[in-house]
């Protein structure tokens, strides 16, 4: 029983992880979205980078999850 | 479906920065292939041939390989996915077959998994999945690719093929081999490129969630693998649904020039699967 018990918890831990992500990645779709609309300098580099910054560190984060969940 | 196209080649753009070169030869249902560390799209010199009679193969050079260029490299195998997909937007491709080998094995799993509406086959060669219990190189090995950027670039080339091929390809297939070295040194990497690539492959973490994969997956792996232990494509082909696992025997990392006849392996494979 433990053992399952134990499962479950790391399987709704695993899928908050990937609640985290999506929802990481349609905020940085939109800010993407807005940077190809709003195609003026600098805004559309800072959107750009941002988005690309904030999509590689919540991936760093979702890795080191899985890892520590083992999932 | 690009009928009677022959090659063609463009860049993507998915950012203002980053410049993705990408190539495209034959005619047929399309297959993206996704190279690992620190190579270009280049390197699959021997693959195209054999897979271009079949499908419209699709080839192109990771960030700070080859002739991509960008402002920033990518750090994960997410943002790599993400590049591997403007290239199929680029080159107008809405669902592919996917082929990737080592690192570029790593990113068609994320791109599966994210986005499985873009994958119709998917081909995992060499690669493993990430999480704790994937198995990594041997101690000499990775001390080997971990200072591989900072040695000059033939030093690299040359001093790496005592890892990436087997015993028995070293002594067999010397000629290929050199041809392979010689490709390599006209396609330089960037230093900096290759050590995010580096920090890529080791975030990289896909385990628990290959099991949701529900795509027609073929593994395909060395027995002799140094670089990535076989033990890993054995850990996939357990984790995906159904998928298929072939072990060439007596190969290692860089089975496509030591054993070719895989290709039609692969073709075969991915010919039953419709796009």
């Amino acid at each position: 029983m433990a053992a399952t018990d134990d499962d479950d918890w790391r399987m709704l831990a695993a899928d908050a992880v990937e609640a985290y992500e999506a929802g990481v990645r349609a905020t940085t779709d939109v800010q993407r979205h807005f940077a190809r609309v709003v195609d003026v300098e600098p805004l559309h580099s800072v959107a750009t980078a941002s988005a690309d910054l904030i999509r590689d560190v919540s991936a760093v984060f979702a890795s080191r999850a899985r890892w520590l969940l083992d999932v | 479906m690009a009928a009677g196209r022959l090659s063609e080649g463009g860049f993507a753009t998915p950012d203002a920065f980053t410049s993705l070169s990408w190539e495209s030869t034959g005619s047929g249902p399309p297959l993206l292939l996704i190279m690992g560390l620190g190579l270009s799209g280049g390197a699959w010199w021997r693959t195209v041939p054999a897979l271009a009679k079949r499908f419209r193969v699709i080839t192109y050079d990771n960030r700070g390989t080859g002739d991509s260029t960008a402002l920033t490299y990518s750090f994960t195998t997410e943002a790599m996915a993400d590049d591997a997909l403007a290239v199929l937007d680029s080159a107008g491709v809405e669902r592919a077959h996917i082929y990737g080998i080592s690192l570029g094995g790593m990113v068609a799993q994320q791109i599966a998994l994210r986005d499985p509406e873009r994958v119709a086959g998917l081909v995992l060669g060499a690669t493993q999945p990430g999480g704790r219990r994937a198995v990594p190189a041997d101690r000499d090995v990775l001390c080997f690719f971990q200072r591989r950027s900072e040695l000059p670039s033939d030093e690299s080339a040359w001093g790496s093929v005592a890892y990436n091929y087997s015993p028995g390809a070293r002594r067999t297939k010397a000629a290929e081999i050199a041809e392979d070295v010689d490709r390599r040194l006209a396609n330089p990497f960037d230093e900096h490129a290759y050590r995010a690539q580096m920090c890529a492959a080791a975030l990289h973490n896909c385990f628990g969630r290959l099991a949701k994969l529900d795509k027609p997956t073929l593994v395909v792996h060395g027995s002799a693998d140094r670089v990535i232990p076989v033990e890993n494509g054995r850990l996939i082909a357990e984790r995906v649904r159904g998928a298929k696992l072939r072990i060439l025997r007596d190969c290692g990392h860089l089975y496509p020039t030591e054993a070719p006849q895989v290709n039609r392996v692969i073709a075969d494979f991915l010919a039953e699967v419709p796009v």
